[in-house]
């Protein structure tokens, strides 16, 4: 995801990076070694691969040991969130109260009015905003990027905006999205300066009671987070050529496309799918602001319990979290089975020999290229909506624009946006190095493992990413609760980690497995210890790689609305979190303030991940 | 009929060769060959009309005596194998060979075409097998076979040999010779075994000189 | 200002019956503090940090709180971070939890601003700290008998655990450019909202002011508004039922015809301010004054007050019982009692809520801190206001939330 990013970014600047942009950013500009390294090295190490001999140098049971415990810690984290969130769900916890084990908490629960009405408006919202998502985030990569390289003009425009609207954070994205599409509106206001609009059409927009505007959000933001998933994706299909026997045999792009490059495609991308689809089903941010009000999703739902004075409902709040967790599952495993039921209704038609799409497919295509291209736009207008409003004066409806433009905002937000700011950077700072040890320590064990403990391990490594944060955040907090812990900023970090690291992990695996291992193999014949080839050569050599997985790591830990409202008790306010806080209050020049301040602040990571790149690869693209 | 003329590759202005024309009779394929970076995959590339946009092509392609430039890559109707199979792997065999296949007239039909091509080949019970399974002399052979069901008006076959071992390189060389001679065959390679097996002519793609020994 | 979630809140309740009948079992301030003087405290509380959990959705009087608190830095080394809350039941649900697990000091509350069901909540479970009012020099500013609500809350006495931090009494406010003869009771919104369908909209409950519609509505339509100053009885559906008949009648012409609610009173008045209705509430008579002097409303709203005449009470600030710097909160809250605080939050351009001092006990020098304030354009004149409604009983609140949520969600 970061190297496609890297990609997107390297592929709009002069014409050296322009010229063969996969190739650059792939191998960040190395050449291949020549020949005779090779030879010196067959004399050197006989019949030992360089992870053997890496292996035999640390210790090869400790090596194994320490990824275990690498591996086991997330694995401790949701068991334990679990363990904690059952418990009480049946009625057991002595902490608050609960000796024996009952069904009262779930009884309590069917009785809360509106929880039907709260699972459909969460289950519409997900099984809207998921296929769409997907289908033009395919859509997109099929026009912007057919081959994994992105085509130059309006597609190259299309994915620097796809870029943005990724990486701006779900929070802020949601309040100037909720500003865009609501009666009175961006857009509205936008249509008053041709119709003859005096007063806000009475639309039930945002916070419908099906959640469809959060359909929209949720389309928004999980597009682009596909969009550049399948773009890193591609890049190992060798699509150019597979397209080319494609032309060869006769097939129209579009269809070759569909049927050659879209079904693996989707294996790829397999895991980011789920974990937008987990994400869909427990937004807590985006469901706060363009969800429905009353009463809202589940995942909101069951933070409202917790916030309950009467500690008793925290039993049928567990409850909840539980219902929250087994829905999360079974949407999962529908997903599943609706992947297997298509694979086997187009495995006919994959071999039909039919070259060309027929007009149905040609007009769904354009339509759905227009559509995508609606969605960036819109999402461009939400995003740019933020730091309009920090500007405003007053921005009256049908007002087009504001009455520009001040400072005072700013002025007055400033001595208020200092200790959010500090939380939230320091956070994603610590986190973000915390997760980048992690990940070198990682795919350093890893590779002395076999094939089979590899994958689990990092399916176990994903498991927050896909599983219902809002269940095991919650046994924590009640764990926490047992053990006379309150939040603040360590439990905070510690449970950012939990989501950070999969992204750093994923983000470096790739690049990682696809440095030459000859250059190592080099350096251990030169007389290099272990230590030293890890830093001087694989890491020296992976460093735009490192720089932007540690962009995407902090700007993960930027967004993270839940896991700072759960782990902080109170005490841990950051960007994200003040931003929602302050939304329900009225004053959008200061909610536009704390949502442009975070989008420049993960902005920012991004930029300088880009020149640590650029820098990096300055002295071999010559 | 094949044929080039004045045909040159360019890269920001400057010519990767100096333009090569020649003409390819079907049973006598045309070998062009040149050290590696010397346009030689570009060349194909333009030829399939899939060069990437860096890169422009001068020149014109006639095939059976009509310019093909015009058209787009999927009508001009030239089969291309790489050096590498290109199976696709979330297809079976059959599948792939399906693929190949025209559309119509129906599922059993196109079964039977499948079927009977595969015991051709000596590969008959391979219809279901995934492409993975298979060693690298059959996977070439089910390429082979992929791009001649498609029926195409030319072959084009980029350095397809260089992956096999030698024994192997020989026959499957000589199986596509024999399949493809009623085709023009342009083949490139900076293997000179190559152009000797072929047996028909050689163009050597140079930068400063790119003579027709037609 | 502050509110609490909702159908959940039976049990609390009967919690805070009981404890407003009982002697009270809250718990004793510690020796040290029972010792020392006024002096001893603020020396104590220098250096001291002090969390201020306080609903948060109000740049205005988060605004205000920024200046107090850089004030108080200055003054007397106290550092306030002000936790901003969505929903003031947070950080209760905090402290009760706090106590559960059996943490007696260093708890992550310092200091909290409250008032009604929450106060209650806190006050029967022995949750506060105090009794401290006493101490602090400025509550001799205050007198009980002119505004009884200073030492009322919710009809439950505040027994010195908390302090008046502002008077609140419920004002509807309208854009005169829209709306030329406002509804000035129930049935007249009915009315009007039929004329004008879709121009209305209420936050919904537990919102504390969507509460408060409710209380209000009650009172209005209520047979005998008396008995909601006792505890709600066995008779408490006769009693609300003519509030359902309205609002069942009134939905349909509401904002999204009933379909959705503003989920908080900000909310309510950032629909005022696009546009999309032309009426909201607040429990602050300068709030719609305040927003003009801040750009947020447009100048043409006025204030108006039901004939009937509106709810009013105060809202408050308390110390948990295991506050980690109760010397610096009680500091923090004497001078928000201070004539100077009192007199920069009544400020109708800062933000505009009254005062809780009584200008008799002022001196000449205090009382001109309060003399030609801007009032704003939009705030009744203070005959305009008349007396108060004093807030129903606590425990009609599961009277009425529940069953709100049970008819109008999803």
């Amino acid at each position: 995801m970061a190297e496609a990013l890297q990609r997107v970014r390297a592929r709009s600047r002069g014409t050296r990076w322009s010229l063969t942009p996969s190739f650059q950013a792939r191998d960040a500009g190395h050449k291949p070694l020549p020949c005779t390294k090779k030879d010196v090295l067959g004399a050197c190490l006989p019949n030992v691969s360089p992870h053997r001999a890496a292996a035999r140098s640390l210790d090869s049971a400790g090596v194994r040991v320490a990824w275990l415990a690498l591996a086991a810690l997330p694995a401790v984290a949701i068991f334990a969130g679990l363990v904690f969130v059952i418990l009480p769900a049946f009625g057991y916890f002595p902490t608050l109260g609960g000796t024996a084990f009952s069904l009262q908490p779930w009884r309590d629960l069917l009785a809360y009015p509106g929880l039907a009405s709260a699972a459909r408006a969460t289950l519409i919202s997900a099984f809207v905003a998921m296929p769409i998502a997907l289908g033009l985030a395919l859509l997109a990569l099929a026009w912007i990027a057919p081959y994994g390289a992105v085509r130059g003009g309006l597609p190259l425009m299309a994915a620097k905006l796809l870029s943005w609207l990724l990486a701006t954070p779900h929070a802020a994205f949601a309040l100037g999205l909720a500003f865009l599409i609501a009666p009175s509106g961006w857009l509205v206001r936008l249509a008053a300066l041709v119709l003859p609009i005096d007063t806000p059409p009475d639309l039930p927009v945002p916070r419908d009671p099906y959640g469809l505007s959060l359909a929209v959000g949720l389309v928004l933001k999980e597009m682009p987070f596909l969009f550049f998933a399948g773009l890193t994706a591609l890049s190992q299909l060798d699509a150019s050529r597979v397209m080319a026997v494609a032309a060869g045999l006769g097939y129209q792009p579009g269809s070759a496309w569909l049927k050659l490059i879209a079904p693996r495609l989707y294996t790829l991308i397999r895991l980011p799918v789920y974990a937008a689809l987990a994400y869909a089903l427990s937004a807590v941010d985006m469901a706060l602001v363009l969800g429905p009000a009353v009463p809202p999703t589940l995942a909101v739902l069951a933070v409202e319990f917790t916030h309950d004075p009467d500690l008793a409902r925290r039993f049928p709040g567990a409850s909840l979290a539980l219902t929250h967790l087994l829905l999360t599952l079974g949407a999962l495993g529908l997903w599943r089975a609706l992947e297997m039921l298509i694979s086997h209704v187009l495995r006919g038609v994959l071999a039909d020999g039919v070259r060309a799409l027929g007009p149905f497919w040609r007009s769904a295509a354009l339509l759905g290229r227009a559509l995508a291209l609606a969605g960036i736009l819109l999402g461009a207008l939400a995003i740019l909506a933020l730091p309009l409003w920090s500007l405003a004066a007053a921005w009256r409806f049908p007002d087009a624009l504001p009455d520009c433009c001040t400072l005072a905002s700013w002025r007055r937000a400033l001595p208020d946006l200092w200790l959010p700011l500090r939380n939230s950077v320091s956070i994603a700072l610590v986190v973000t190095l915390l997760a980048l040890g992690g990940a070198i320590a990682w795919l350093t064990l890893e590779r002395n493992l076999a094939q089979r403990p590899r994958r689990s391990g990092r399916t176990i490594a994903a498991l927050p990413l896909v599983i219902s944060d809002v269940a095991f955040l919650m046994g924590v907090q009640i764990l926490l609760l047992a053990l006379g812990l309150g939040g603040g900023w360590l439990p905070t970090a510690l449970s950012h980690t939990l989501f950070v690291f999969p992204y750093v992990l994923l983000a470096l695996a790739d690049p990682w497995a696809k440095l030459d291992p000859r250059y190592e193999r080099a350096a251990m014949c030169l007389g290099a210890g272990p230590m030293r080839v890890l830093l001087a050569v694989r890491l020296a050599l992976l460093l735009p790689a490192l720089a932007f997985a540690g962009a995407l790591g902090c700007a993960v830990s930027l967004s993270l609305y839940l896991p700072t409202v759960l782990m902080g008790g109170g005490r841990v306010a950051t960007l994200a979190t003040e931003a929602i806080a302050l939304s329900s209050g009225g004053d959008r020049r200061v909610v536009g303030l704390y949502g442009t301040t975070l989008a420049l602040v993960i902005w920012a990571g991004f930029f300088i991940a880009y020149g640590i790149a650029r820098r990096a690869a300055r002295p071999s693209s010559a | 009929m094949l044929e080039l003329r004045n045909v040159a590759i360019s890269l920001d202005g400057s010519r990767l060769f100096a333009p090569v024309s020649c003409r390819v009779q079907p049973g006598r394929p045309l070998t062009i060959i040149g050290p590696s970076g010397a346009g030689k995959s570009s060349l194909l590339a333009w030829l399939t009309g899939v060069l990437p946009p860096s890169l422009t092509g001068e020149g014109d392609v006639l095939l059976d005596g009509g310019s093909i430039l015009a058209l787009p890559a999927h009508r001009r109707r030239l089969g291309i194998l790489f050096q590498d199979d290109l199976l696709f792997p979330h297809m079976n065999v059959g599948e792939n060979l399906a693929f190949g296949l025209p559309a119509g007239p129906d599922r059993a039909a196109r079964h039977r075409i499948v079927k009977e091509a595969l015991v051709r080949a000596g590969l008959a019970e391979f219809a279901h097998r995934d492409p993975l399974t298979l060693s690298g002399g059959e996977r070439a052979r089910v390429a082979l076979l992929r791009v001649l069901l498609a029926e195409p008006r030319a072959l084009l076959l980029d350095e397809p040999f260089s992956k096999l071992d030698l024994p192997l390189r020989d026959r499957f060389r000589s199986l596509v010779f024999q399949s493809a001679a009623h085709l023009p065959v342009l083949l490139v390679s900076h293997d000179p075994q190559d152009s000797h097996a072929a047996g028909g002519d050689v163009v050597a793609l140079h930068p400063n000189h790119g003579p027709c020994t037609n | 200002m502050t509110g609490t979630r909702n159908w959940s809140r039976r049990s609390l309740m009967a919690g805070g019956a009981a404890a407003a009948s009982l002697p009270l079992l809250a718990r004793a301030m510690p020796a040290s503090a029972r010792q020392l003087n006024w002096q001893g405290i603020a020396a104590n509380a220098r250096g001291q940090v002090v969390h201020f959990n306080g609903w948060g959705g109000d740049q205005r009087i988060n605004d205000y709180v920024a200046w107090a608190a850089g004030e108080i830095m200055a003054r007397a080394g106290i550092e306030v971070r002000h936790v901003k809350l969505a929903d003031t039941a947070e950080a209760v649900s905090r402290i009760v939890a706090e106590m559960a697990a059996g943490r007696k000091t260093g708890g992550s509350v310092d200091l909290i601003w409250v008032n009604g069901e929450n106060f209650a909540a806190l006050k029967s479970r022995n949750l506060l700290f105090g009794p401290f009012v006493h101490l602090m020099p400025n509550f001799q500013k205050v007198d009980p008998e002119e505004k009884p609500t200073t030492i009322l809350d919710f009809t439950i006495p505040t027994d010195g655990y908390e302090a008046p931090w502002g008077m609140a009494q419920l004002v509807f406010f309208h854009d005169s450019a829209r709306v030329q003869e406002p509804p000035r009771s129930m049935a007249a919104l009915k009315s009007w909202a039929e004329a004008n369908p879709g121009r209305f909209a209420y936050p919904a409950p537990p919102d504390f002011l969507g509460t408060t519609f409710l209380k209000q509505a009650l009172y209005e339509t209520t047979a005998d508004p008396m008995r909601l100053l006792r505890p709600a009885g066995a008779d408490a559906m006769m009693a609300t039922a003519p509030l359902w008949a309205f609002l069942d009648s009134l939905h349909p012409v509401l904002w999204r015809r009933g379909a959705s609610f503003p989920k908080t009173s900000s909310e309510m008045r950032q629909l005022v301010a696009d546009g999309e209705t032309d009426i909201y509430f607040a429990f602050n008579p300068g709030d719609a004054s305040s927003a003009i002097a801040q750009g947020l409303l447009p100048d043409t709203m006025r204030a108006f007050v039901p004939n009937a005449g509106s709810i009013g009470n105060s809202h408050f600030l308390a110390i948990p019982f295991n506050s980690s710097a109760y010397e610096g909160a009680m500091v923090f809250a004497d001078f928000l009692l201070s004539p100077e605080a009192q007199a920069r939050k009544e400020n109708a351009e800062l933000w505009g809520d009254p005062t809780v001092l009584s200008m008799a006990r002022l001196s000449a020098e205090e009382r001109k801190l309060f003399e030609n304030l801007p009032r704003g354009i939009a705030t009744p004149a203070p005959g305009e206001l008349g007396k108060p409604l004093p807030e129903p009983h606590a425990s009609w609140i599961p009277a009425l939330e529940p069953e709100w949520l049970k008819r109008y969600s999803g």
